[in-house]
């Protein structure tokens, strides 16, 4: 996990999301090396520092935990795109193109929230940050981003990044209610591809099963 | 978000009781009629509790098998009659309907989608049947029952009637697929369920929009590529392909409805 925080409140823009993001991460380290002293509070004595090991999250917990890491990155980066387009960046966008993004970046953070009430259900703590591991990587493609297409290939890119991560986990999920969230949230992903690639110019169903070879873990 | 989740381990064969007992209690018979006799059989069978794989398992994953096997029979059957290559070849009242449109573009993106597609479903069913097979069962070979008449008699007179009924049915595979998955046993059965479902909704996206732009009287926009007619598009496509982050289960063909013993 790269960072919890107890709430969700989504509508940041990117910049500020990644200093927020910054805060949260610098929070919990802080937590995991605090005092935890008998019946003392946070640095109450520090000769009775204990450091807290907070043991890996497994089983579909785990999963949840990635899945919201991922939504969070796509998240991220419709907004981030949001933000060039309206910096003017991208030049004109077509109305279709604008729809798609603020339509699928609103359904991620309905995704977003499906998987932290599963973690909130099992007593984990909510993810409200991006996956530390991919964020670097988005954010240099990001930075290439200049046209439309270009916006439009690197959203295909995240939705087949989440779609794959979901296909690959469905069958190591326990709970039949965690199955069938996941499997109605690939399904929305995968409408998401098929309208992006009518708008880039491709065929929008390109292969007849889907493989998870971009799938995140 | 009520089951068991974290690191606790659910009693799966509860769950796929309790998944069966959905199904017969309404979620199937919008589409499929009652819970079959088979179904109803296994729910009163005593079974292995924690996951393991009995012969019960199986029974209920090669029945799912073969119920996929019939929808995408379905699918493909459906597909070829609109192509012209189905038992009435150019007389299909779909396949009149697709040979009569007038934006020439607009008609061969038409049949390539048309064409793609059923040879997407012809690739899942031969998918379902090796796994049937390779479980033990027989091959399912046969559209599925409950929804053939249901075809046959359905109006696809036209372009757009064609996309908005196949798109239904899109769905309908799309659903059972993802109640199967809650269900089914067999890792490999699971992973290929999960990988047609993901093609099944891509179809849905694609025929909701095709429809869209019919309904809307803009065939000329039914390209692909689109090109410079991409700022031509509506804006509402978005939400007609994709109107809910997460879509509810409409109708399902329940795991016996396509079962053949």
């Amino acid at each position: 996990m790269t960072g919890v925080t107890g709430g969700t409140g989504r509508g940041l823009t990117r910049r500020r999301f990644l200093g927020a993001a910054a805060a949260a991460a610098a929070a919990a380290t802080a937590a995991s090396t605090s005092a935890c002293g008998g019946g003392g509070g946070r640095g109450d004595d520090a000769s009775q520092t204990t450091v807290v090991t907070v043991p890996p999250l497994t089983g579909d917990a785990a999963v949840a935990d990635l899945h919201a890491r991922l939504e969070n990155l796509a998240i991220d980066t419709y907004d981030a795109l949001l933000d060039t387009a309206t910096a003017g960046t991208l030049g004109v966008v077509p109305a279709v193109v604008g729809s798609v993004v603020t339509t699928a970046r609103a359904q991620h953070a309905e995704h977003l929230a499906v998987w932290n009430r599963v973690l909130r259900t099992a007593g984990k703590p909510e993810v409200d940050t991006a996956d530390a591991g991919l964020t670097p990587t988005l954010d240099g493609l990001l930075a290439q981003v200049k046209d439309v297409d270009g916006a439009a290939r690197l959203a295909l890119l995240v939705e087949e990044i989440l779609a794959d991560t979901y296909l690959k986990s469905i069958p190591t999920l326990l709970d039949p209610e965690s199955v069938r969230a996941a499997a109605l949230i690939l399904v929305n992903d995968q409408q998401h591809q098929a309208i992006l690639r009518f708008a880039l110019g491709d065929y929008p169903v390109p292969e007849p099963l889907q493989i998870p070879d971009k799938a995140a873990s | 978000m009520t089951g068991v989740v974290g690191d606790a381990v659910g009693d799966r064969e509860s769950d796929r009781r309790a998944a069966l007992r959905a199904i017969g209690e309404g979620l199937g018979v919008v589409v499929a009629g009652c819970v079959s006799g088979t179904v109803a059989g296994l729910l009163s069978t005593p079974v292995a509790a924690g996951g393991a794989t009995t012969r019960t398992d199986a029974a209920l994953d090669i029945q799912m098998l073969q119920t996929a096997s019939s929808l995408e029979t379905l699918l493909v059957d459906l597909y070829g009659a609109a192509l012209g290559t189905g038992p009435l070849g150019a007389n299909a009242s779909s396949a009149k309907a697709v040979a009569a449109m007038t934006d020439t573009v607009a008609r061969d993106t038409m049949v390539k989608i048309l064409g793609e597609t059923q040879a997407q479903h012809r690739e899942h069913r031969l998918a379902f049947q090796n796994l049937t097979t390779a479980l033990g069962g027989k091959q399912q070979n046969d559209p599925n029952p409950k929804y053939l008449s249901g075809v046959a008699a359905a109006d696809v007179g036209s372009p757009l009637r064609l996309v908005d009924y196949a798109a239904v049915l899109e769905k309908i595979l799309t659903d059972t697929y993802v109640v199967d998955l809650t269900m089914v046993e067999n890792v490999k059965a699971k992973e290929t369920l999960a990988s047609v479902m993901a093609v099944e909704a891509q179809h849905v996206a694609v025929l909701r929009a095709v429809g869209a732009l019919l309904r809307d009287g803009t065939p000329q926009f039914l390209r692909i590529p689109i090109g410079a007619d991409l700022p031509n598009l509506p804006a509402t496509l978005a939400a007609i392909a994709f109107p809910r982050a997460i879509e509810e289960v409409a109708a399902v063909a329940e795991p016996g409805s396509g079962a053949v013993a």
